[in-house]
């Protein structure tokens, strides 16, 4: 298991660690002062008005000044005082809630041409002002229809989505029809406030049943990182929730400003999962703000002989860097194997692989490194390379994943295919790998798990690409071959196959004698069809079974569109699109 | 959807059982001519066939009775035919390789889909051409069976046994007198209990190896077999019933003495073993049992005979052929090899136990199906004859592979890219292993018309002996150092290649192993072991975590450079170990920069002749790319010592 648990890992991209952002109010503080407290007083300043700021982005995504103002106002820096339930205006909470309903539906990357089971969920959403609703990300994921309604039910409006970041997880919705925006006459729209840390006392706001106020006092316990890295507040409520919640895109409120954003609850502990204010910001402020890859893997320095070894000294902490992959943000830093990660931008790490956050408190040096700056930003990394430390400044991207061979398949994204006469081509995708992992209850073929040593040398051959041979379908084309599925397709008639959309082409490159030969990685090594019987085969399957046998955008350069959020997606997608803005990363790898 | 999903994939995932068998799936499964029309008679007329019957390892140095016998296996007599049906019955018993008691199914049986192997289960009609060629086949005379014979016939103790004697000699030289007539005159009566006397119970003791904790002593346990005398003093049985054994006796079907045994040759890989003994005198004139020649048919009747579950009294069941297929032999685990199953029941005990058909052995009773009824399986004789003739030279030599594996040409756009014509001839080469007896000889994309002059068929069939078997069969008939030749195409020249038979390098590691003492290294705590099925099994690792170490091990010639792979399987807590985390099941791959080439080279790394000459730290490399182990060696000799008393570890190594 260890080992293809530890591909996975590898092939989702993982083990490589990113950054996240932290807000630009935020951040400044950071420095040196690790404590929680003092962050308070010092991260103070830029709150109040911070919300409104974050406008960078043309899409109107922060909250309406105009309605901000109808707040009542903030009582600023001491927002962290505890508030007791009620004691603020005693306005409706439920007018800054709606319940956002998702229908959705991603394909199935065995079958690439259809799509799996359709799920709904609910989902709550916090109004922002200005049609803008504020909702976890989830809700956004590969969905097929999306639903805006009143807390009590009474009005339900369909809607669409004007941004989502997966790595934050959350999303912007509106009304899909201008005229529907009405739907948000006589609600109040939530102000932005400033982030939370441990030890802060806040406020759950809520409903009963969507149709009376609730308020719930809530605290910061301890913070955590989520599951694909990124930091999350802990929060406990004094009360039980009421009934009609649905648990993600709650709105957690100090000073009746919006502090943080609900993504879980546990009905045992009474405590919640939160989005922090500063990410939330990052979301409304930037378009992209996705978490950066760095590209190493690491592992802790736990074990004092282990520490003498590397010259640490006695009691200093850090992250040993077991590698760094190549093209990745790390190698261009010059972060090398072997090196000790022992700072973060001055947080030291510890014994156990931690840095004291001002906002976070004690959290693993892995979701710092992925979730305190949004790619395009810089990190300073202090190392200890042989008993000496350096400094490097590391440009965050995505590198990492963005140059890996094993591309990253986007949910929601239709995937690219092409079916000939029966056989199935992919490019080979972390995703798709993931799949075949559960479908096979934990193996992966040899072809795929062989890939990890040969990379370098397939660079080096010009591939951006994989392609895979995933699937035989019988046909008279394929006879014989039933058994040749699952390896990677490395050349076409002789030639290196680069990236799908080239295969494409080689492909349907007319051969002299009529015949298509594909080498692949796995006996017999050599698999030939002939192009006028797959053509035959192809009309078979088109009329039987599979009414589209190339996935439209086969030639679409992947390495570049794949990968990077598509930009102009958010304003005008429909219901049904979701933008793909960030792109999962996963947990950082550490042994 | 996901179902189908789970489907697809699993079937395709290879299997690192058989590796040669890739080719298997398409060509058809075997075919059992149900019929079996030819008549036996023919059969033997042809008489001989080639092949050595019965001859018991006559070539054993130490056989008592005859050193004639070594050489030869002599033709045996083919026997006469099925169509006569003897009762029989078998009693299959499950070599589950843990604990010999008895205890239900052969672990491996339902695993692995079966090979289409088939070799005939009817007669063989085509005798002469014998697939192991150069096996020399001795002259025709066999004296051991001859001398048993004699015996048989000296001291007819009871009519029974005349009868049986008289039949014998007829038997076992040449010419076998029409095969029709003679099994019905045996059968159901009297006389063929004669050959019960021949028969035993084997008692053993056994010491089952830990592999979990390589140091310890293992369990002691008991078990029985059966066995049956093919020789003067020697006695076949499966190597299941004497694996692991400490002590053998045997206990004759007359009377209530225990004989001390002591096992000769075991084959694991094909569960087959020779015992024997010093003391003959309980089995003067008792007759050997002698094997029948040809494979019985379906639906021939045949009775199992043993010693089940316990009981003292011999035990006879009876029951058809229901099936001949090669199947995984539970014993070795990951080997496949004919087999024909039974309906006749086979219970532990029986293991090793003659199956009778008339008065003459068809085959061993070896595995039984748990979650079946009446599916018995028996060794039949053509691995039973393959084994007896491996051994006539004094040593097993186990399996042969080709090492190559074929790929169906049934594809006409295939066909056409090697330049073949759309008739069903040829195989492609679709795989070679490195260090193989294929190696050097076969390229992939060879395409492979005639292998020893037989035609290859597209589906990577051959006509061996009158049967459509898989080309593998080849090597499932061969011995070390047999001569293959392949006619081939490369690049679309004729030419012609011969590849010299063995083992291929590195399958122990994904067979059971017996008889042996876990080898293992303790360092700083961490135990070391050979990456082998034994140790996954003990420690429940799934051998699919290993694929590409394996696969670079067996198949990539890993294993002509290094002796194991080697893996951490425990750690010993102790201070200077406390704080590694999580270390097992990682292969090692370095230490101290140098990589590891086996576990012998894994100590000599790790305990140099001169400790001061450690370097101030021992760095252990894993496979992983996960941090290294840093042991400090300044602290390692007083933490070793202070281990080995702590956990009972009595030796730092066992290599």
């Amino acid at each position: 298991m260890k080992t293809s648990a530890y591909m996975v890992l590898l092939l989702t991209g993982l083990a490589l660690t990113a950054c996240k952002p932290t807000p630009r109010t935020a951040h400044e503080k950071h420095d040196t002062s690790p404590r929680d407290t003092d962050q308070e007083t010092a991260s103070a300043p830029a709150t109040p008005g911070s919300p409104a700021t974050p406008n960078t982005s043309g899409e109107a995504i922060s909250p309406d000044s105009r309605e901000a103002a109808i707040q009542p106002p903030t009582p600023g820096a001491t927002g962290s005082e505890i508030v007791p339930p009620g004691g603020q205006e005693q306005t409706d909470t439920t007018l800054c809630l709606l319940e956002v309903a998702a229908t959705h539906q991603d394909y199935n990357l065995l079958r690439p041409w259809e799509k799996d089971a359709v799920s709904e969920d609910r989902y709550m959403g916090v109004y922002l002002g200005n049609g803008k609703v504020l909702t976890y990300g989830d809700a956004a994921e590969a969905a097929t229809y999306l639903e805006l309604r009143l807390p009590d039910g009474s009005q339900a409006v369909p809607a669409k989505v004007l941004r989502y970041n997966k790595d934050l997880n959350l999303a912007l919705l509106t009304t899909a029809h201008e005229a529907d925006l009405s739907l948000f006459d006589g609600r109040r729209p939530l102000e932005l406030g400033k982030a939370l840390a441990v030890g802060a006392q806040a406020e759950f706001l809520g409903s009963v049943r969507g149709v009376s106020p609730a308020r719930i006092p809530v605290t910061v316990e301890n913070s955590d990182s989520g599951p694909d890295g990124m930091l999350s507040l802990k929060l406990k409520a004094a009360a039980p929730i009421p009934s009609g919640n649905n648990s993600q895109g709650l709105p957690i409120v100090q000073d009746g400003k919006l502090c943080a954003l609900t993504s879980d609850y546990d009905q045992d502990t009474l405590t919640f999962s939160a989005i922090n204010a500063e990410l939330i910001e990052r979301f409304l402020t930037l378009e992209h703000a996705q978490a950066p890859t760095l590209g190493i893997r690491f592992s802790e320095v736990d074990d004092p002989v282990f520490r003498r070894y590397l010259k640490l000294d006695e009691h200093q902490g850090g992250l040993y860097i077991c590698d760094v992959l190549d093209d990745s943000a790390a190698q261009s830093a010059g972060l090398q194997k072997g090196d000790v990660l022992t700072a973060i931008d001055d947080m030291p790490i510890d014994t156990q692989g931690r840095c004291k956050h001002p906002l976070y408190g004690t959290i693993d040096a892995a979701s710092v490194l992925r979730s305190s700056k949004p790619v395009g930003e810089h990190l300073t990394l202090t190392i200890c390379r042989n008993g000496e430390q350096l400094t490097l400044p590391v440009a965050l991207n995505r590198d990492a994943l963005e140059h890996h061979l094993i591309g990253q398949q986007q949910t929601g994204e239709q995937p690219r295919y092409i079916v000939y006469g029966g056989l199935l081509f992919q490019p080979l995708t972390a995703q798709y790998l993931e799949t075949v992992l559960q479908a096979s209850r934990g193996s992966l073929p040899l072809q795929f798990l062989e890939i990890e040593d040969r990379m370098p040398a397939m660079k080096a051959e010009g591939r951006k690409e994989l392609i895979a041979l995933t699937l035989v379908i019988p046909t008279p084309a394929t006879l014989s071959y039933e058994e040749c599925g699952f390896c990677l397709v490395e050349k076409v008639n002789g030639q290196v196959c680069t990236d799908f959309g080239q295969f494409a082409e080689l492909l349907d490159e007319p051969t002299d004698d009529g015949l298509v030969t594909l080498s692949t990685n796995k006996p017999p090594y050599t698999l030939v069809v002939d192009r006028h019987m797959v053509e035959t085969c192809n009309k078979a399957l088109q009329k039987q079974a599979i009414p589209q046998l190339r996935s439209p955008d086969v030639r679409r350069q992947p390495g570049e569109a794949a990968p990077s959020p598509s930009s102009g997606q958010s304003a005008d997608a429909g219901p049904a699109n979701q933008p793909d803005t960030g792109e999962s990363a996963a947990a950082p790898a550490a042994s | 959807m996901m179902k189908t999903a789970t489907a697809v994939i699993l079937a395709a995932l290879p299997t690192l059982a058989n590796p040669p068998t890739d080719t298997a799936p398409l060509s058809g499964t075997p075919q059992i001519p149900a019929g079996a029309a030819e008549a036996p008679a023919d059969l033997s007329g042809k008489a001989p066939t080639p092949k050595p019957p019965i001859a018991p390892p006559a070539g054993s140095p130490s056989s008592p009775s005859s050193p004639s016998a070594a050489q030869a296996p002599q033709p045996a007599p083919q026997s006469t035919n099925p169509t006569a049906q003897a009762p029989q019955e078998q009693t299959p018993q499950e070599p589950s390789p843990e604990a010999r008691t008895p205890q239900g199914a052969p672990p491996a049986a339902q695993a692995q889909p079966p090979t289409p192997q088939t070799n005939g289960q009817a007669n063989q009609a085509t005798p002469p051409d014998t697939p192991s060629g150069d096996r020399a086949a001795p002259p025709p005379e066999s004296p051991v069976l001859q001398a048993s014979v004699a015996e048989a016939s000296d001291a007819p103790t009871s009519p029974e046994l005349s009868s049986t004697a008289a039949q014998a000699p007829g038997t076992t030289d040449q010419a076998r007198p029409a095969p029709t007539a003679s099994p019905q005159q045996t059968a159901d009566t009297g006389d063929l209990t004669a050959a019960y006397r021949g028969i035993v119970k084997i008692e053993v003791a056994i010491r089952m190896p830990d592999y979990s904790r390589p140091w310890m002593t293992g369990r002691y346990g008991t078990g029985n077999g059966t066995g049956f005398m093919v020789d003067k003093g020697l006695f076949m049985t499966n190597a299941h019933v004497v694996a692991n054994t400490e002590r053998i006796y045997l206990s004759p079907y007359t009377d209530a003495r225990k004989i001390p045994a002591r096992v000769k040759f075991v084959a694991h890989d094909c569960d087959l073993a020779l015992v024997e003994i010093d003391d003959t005198s309980a089995f003067e004139g008792v007759p050997c049992l002698q094997f029948s020649d040809n494979l019985p048919r379906l639906e021939d009747t045949v009775r199992a005979i043993g010693y089940p579950i316990g009981g003292s009294r011999l035990s006879v069941t009876r029951g058809i052929v229901s099936r001949i297929d090669a199947i995984p032999y539970s014993h070795p685990r990951n080997e496949m090899h004919m087999a024909v199953q039974i309906d006749a029941a086979v219970n532990p005990g029986n293991s090793g136990g003659p199956i009778l058909m008339g008065n003459k052995v068809v085959g061993v009773a070896f595995q039984g199906l748990t979650n079946a009824n009446a599916t018995g399986y028996m060794i039949p004789t053509p691995v039973i004859k393959r084994f007896l003739k491996d051994v006539s030279d004094g040593r097993y030599d186990e399996y042969v592979d080709l090492g190559a594996s074929f790929f169906p040409l049934e594809n006409e756009a295939l066909r056409r890219h090697y330049g073949l014509p759309q008739t069903p001839v040829g195989v492609v080469v679709g795989e070679v292993l490195q260090g193989s007896s294929a190696d050097g000889v076969l390229q992939v994309g060879d395409v492979v018309l005639a292998v020893d002059g037989l035609p290859v068929d597209s589906s990577a069939m051959i006509i061996l002996e009158g049967q459509r078997v898989q080309l593998e069969e080849l090597a499932e008939r061969a011995f070390k150092g047999d001569q293959v030749t392949f006619s081939i195409l490369r690049q679309g020249e004729p030419m012609t290649v011969t590849a010299t038979l063995r083992s291929l390098p590195g399958k122990d590691i994904n067979l059971y192993a017996y008889d042996r003492q876990p080898r293992y290294v303790q360092f700083a705590g961490l135990i070391f072991q050979p990456l082998n099925l034994n140790v996954a099994l003990a420690h429940k690792l799934d051998m699919k975590n290993f694929l590409v170490e394996l696969d670079k091990f067996i198949h990539r010639g890993g294993a002509v450079v290094k002796d194991d792979l080697v893996i951490i399987t425990d750690i010993l807590k102790d201070e200077v170990n406390a704080r590694l985390g999580q270390v097992t099941n990682n292969l090692v791959t370095k230490v101290n920069g140098v990589e590891v080439k086996g576990l012998r080279h894994l100590y000599e790394l790790l305990y140099p002749e001169d400790p001061d000459a450690r370097p101030p730290y021992t760095v252990i490399e894993l496979s992983g790319k996960g941090r290294p182990i840093v042991i400090d060696n300044a602290t390692v000799e007083s933490a070793n010592a202070r281990i080995s008393g702590n956990y009972g570890v009595n030796a730092p190594a066992r290599l």
